[in-house]
């Protein structure tokens, strides 16, 4: 047997006993400079630390890897009775594993621990005075404890298996441990932190059964608190197939997110292949199992609490337990919540993602100018990022209303709350298409909705191209309206259009031959405004024509292009009177400006214009996410508009319509749908 | 002519009685702030101790402390300068710099109580603790346990990940 030189100086030695459950914890820090000043030789494995007092329960919950531990198939589960396994694993420096090499090894050795008053009648002891000790158990049984007392050792000892193979690089400065023993664990951290664990008074099988029942959740949080080292490990070690292609980045998360990243196949497999393997959390929350004080405070009190967190701290919250979960999800809570604030904050600048399989979005808090995320679209289809541009998105107030169909011929248009996911799927409309407007506004005083749905995109629909259907939730039915007065597909660009007081204006083209212009529709009269019908005179010129609502006036956004320079110009649609005592409406320009970059056009269209709040409008780039802002009284720009982190991106994916519309997510529009 | 809580009476005391049966005694004032104590006072007037009896006495004193400073703020002196705002605020942010079971307790004091300000000063601290936590950092401080399932647990992970980026 080899033996390694034990280097390692006992330090602070901790010992606890939870007082409300079976578990015993003992820490102790030491200086693991054998740990430091190199790695075990070939074809080794640590296979005994002293220094701890202890008594081992000698049943092994799993033996090692072979060559890798990452690998499922190279980890065998052994029955429960023989030897303890312990899990060493050697880091190079990060710089190291990010220069190619393998980062990791993964060792298997034994470890038997004992913490105060747990001894148990078959196994072998080894007392050093009232220090802690930890006694060798491997499966060959051979007790090789370093006798320094006071000191905690490691040994390093032949490999149990041949295949286990050892670090390549004899220069890495951490090493950590986490090994697993009977019904305890132990670990063993780069900072020199080692911890044991053993709920001693379980039997194998309730615990074993206890562990069955809720081990998958501690593990998960055992990783997510990568502030723990100790527990990181677990997740990097059986990364170890991911660190290839991904390097080391999931430790320094330390919110959380690190967990998800690796979440699904990871914990699935590792759910397949270790289920006996726990984290030292495990034991920890097992102590907690009494309700506590806050389970002991009314439900109404609760919520008054929870109605102090922001949106996020909100939807966090709904995973700490299933109660917060259904409470949180609750009718009742979601119409205190809405009671309390009408809206989670007003989103500007609205854009799209994928990432983790799932349709993503981030938009501008307008009060706070800050960039936030908003709740996973789940409640729906995701898009398919081949196509690219898939949905028509319209959005109002708390609602958002998307066509998910697929097809050019029939529509699926869903209603729903982004913030709950509540949603209703609309009946069919009354001629089955794709339209090419899809809008949706909403009266707060009355608690209904309106969706118009105008136009198709099917080039077959050529009759069809001029209907408009409007969808009335007091009557949960879609109503044909009067025909466009426009020319076959003269409603041809994909828009939500803009809804001020009853008046749906949106951009076609006017006659057969005619340019584009502004066409307004008397939602509730069903009738088509000749007066505020306003052709668009830069409209041949323009490559963007879209229509935004600020403070109730109407602004036509559009960008030019002429001779090669591409201008951006703000219009206000304003109402001017005529001779004869009637009113006419015609554009006014507000802004022009030069474009700040060339056409982009593998997306179209690039820039886009929304809200900023009051008086204030944003040309956005919808590549970039950044923007300009400029204010229509003083005709200036006022504002720039920073694009997100980076980290709030994935695959970029893009609504069929420009994303004009301001939203409100709140709890209450619940009521709504 | 008898008025009660005029400020000719100010110096009327009213005892209270906590869970553990030690006494405290108050200016009807400072009883004033909860609505509970002065609803029972109107009742049965300041002569009889008011019994809580799901309040202890070390929950009792600090909400008496609290009422005790805020009754003052209200109180006007000539030879003092009034008490501003941001000084109460100070106040308050030391008030509620305790163990998270105390607050608990406060809650539910203050609740039982109904001194409205005291159970939003609470509400507020509690939900500042959480704030921008992790659900196992919430689980840590709130001291509750997981009770999700794997599939669960995965699920509502994969619903609130937007939260954590």
């Amino acid at each position: 047997m080899f033996q390694f030189e034990p280097r390692v100086h006992c330090g602070q030695l901790d010992l606890q006993r939870h007082n409300q459950s079976h578990v015993t914890k003992a820490k102790i820090r030491c200086q693991s400079e054998a740990l430091k000043c190199g790695t075990p030789p070939k074809g080794k494995t640590i296979s005994s630390l002293t220094g701890v007092p202890c008594s081992v329960p000698r049943t092994p919950l799993f033996a090692g890897p072979s060559d890798r531990w990452g690998k499922s198939k190279a980890v065998q589960k052994r029955p429960r009775d023989e030897s303890v396994q312990k899990v060493v694993k050697q880091e190079q420096a990060e710089g190291d594993s990010l220069g190619g090499k393998r980062p990791t090894l993964t060792k298997v050795c034994s470890v038997v621990t004992t913490a105060e008053g747990c001894s148990r009648s078959n196994s072998p002891v080894r007392e050093s005075g009232s220090e802690q000790k930890i006694v060798d158990t491997s499966p060959d049984n051979i007790l090789n404890n370093s006798p320094s007392s006071g000191n905690a050792a490691m040994d390093y000892v032949s490999a149990d298996e041949p295949t286990i193979s050892c670090p390549e690089a004899a220069d890495s400065d951490s090493a950590r441990a986490v090994g697993k023993y009977g019904n305890g664990t132990a670990s063993l951290d780069g900072t020199d932190l080692l911890t044991v664990i053993s709920p001693d008074d379980l039997g194998p099988q309730s615990f074993r059964d206890e562990l069955d029942r809720c081990w998958n959740s501690d593990w998960a949080r055992a990783v997510e608190d990568s502030r723990d080292v100790t527990d990181t490990i677990f997740a990097t070690d059986f990364q170890a197939d991911k660190w290839d292609s991904n390097p080391p980045g999931i430790e320094d998360s330390g919110d959380g997110c690190s967990v998800q990243e690796i979440g699904d196949s990871w914990f699935s497999q590792a759910l397949t292949d270790f289920p006996t393997l726990l984290p030292s959390s495990f034991c920890e929350a097992m102590a907690d199992d009494v309700p506590t004080e806050w389970e002991c405070i009314p439900e109404d009190l609760r919520s008054k609490v929870l109605q102090r967190l922001e949106m996020e701290d909100l939807f966090r919250f709904k995973g700490v337990t299933k109660s917060s979960r259904n409470h949180i999800e609750s009718d009742e809570f979601s119409h205190l919540r809405g009671g309390t604030y009408p809206s989670e904050g007003s989103f500007t600048a609205i854009s799209f993602f994928l990432k983790d399989k799932a349709w993503q979005w981030i938009g501008l808090d307008i009060k706070s100018k800050h960039w936030r995320r908003l709740p996973t679209l789940s409640c729906l289809p995701a898009p398919d990022f081949d196509l690219f541009k898939e949905y028509s998105v319209a959005g109002a107030s708390g609602l958002m209303c998307v066509n998910v169909s697929k097809s050019s011929k029939m529509e699926e248009i869903v209603v729903f709350n982004p913030l709950t996911g509540k949603k209703k799927v609309l009946p069919p409309l009354t001629h089955r298409r794709n339209p090419v407007l899809l809008h949706v506004s909403v009266d707060s005083e009355t608690k209904t909705y309106k969706v118009i749905a105008a136009g198709s995109s099917s080039e077959r629909d050529g009759g069809l191209s001029r209907r408009i259907e409007v969808f009335d939730s007091r009557t949960s039915k879609w109503e044909l309206r009067h025909d466009l007065p426009t020319c076959e597909f003269g409603l041809n660009e994909n828009q939500t259009g803009v809804y001020v007081d009853g008046i749906l204006y949106f951009v076609a083209h006017l006659e057969k031959g005619a340019g584009r212009g502004i066409l307004a529709y008397d939602v509730e009269k069903d009738t088509w405004s000749k007066e505020r019908t306003c052709p668009i005179p830069s409209a041949k010129d323009s490559n963007v024509l879209q229509l935004v609502e600020n403070s109730g006036n109407v602004y036509l956004f559009s960008e030019q292009e002429c001779q090669r320079v591409v201008t951006h110009c703000i219009d206000a649609l304003v109402k001017s009177d005529t001779n004869d005592g009637g009113a006419k409406w015609h554009l006014k320009n507000v802004i022009r400006v030069k474009s700040r970059s060339g056409r982009g056009l593998q997306v179209y269209p690039e820039y886009m214009c929304c809200g900023y709040g009051p008086g204030k409008l944003v040309i956005f780039n919808t590549l970039r996410r950044d923007g300009v802002v400029y204010d229509v009284e003083t005709r200036m720009q006022c504002e720039t508009l920073q694009a997100p982190p980076a980290i709030h991106s994935g695959d970029k994916f893009f609504s069929l319509n420009p994303l004009s519309f301001t939203l409100q997510p709140s709890f209450a529009s619940d009521n709504l749908i | 002519m008898h008025f009660q809580g005029s400020p000719n009476m100010a110096e009327k005391r009213v005892k209270l009685i906590s869970s553990d049966n030690d006494e405290f005694e108050v200016d009807e004032a400072v009883a004033f702030e909860s609505e509970t104590l002065r609803n029972m006072i109107q009742d049965t007037g300041t002569n009889v101790p008011i019994s809580i009896p799901n309040v202890s006495s070390d929950i009792l004193a600090k909400v008496l402390e609290y009422c005790s400073y805020h009754a003052e703020t209200m109180e006007t002196h000539d030879d003092k300068p009034p008490i501003t705002d941001a000084q109460i605020r100070e106040w308050d942010a030391d008030f509620v710099d305790v163990h998270p079971a105390t607050l608990y307790s406060l809650i539910l004091a203050a609740n039982y109580l109904n001194i409205k300000n005291l159970l939003d000063l609470i509400c507020q601290a509690v939900a500042n603790n959480i704030r921008g936590k992790t659900a196992v950092e919430i689980r840590k401080i709130l001291h509750i346990q997981d009770d999700f399932t794997y599939e669960e647990e995965m699920e509502i992970r994969r619903e609130t990940k937007w939260a954590f980026d």
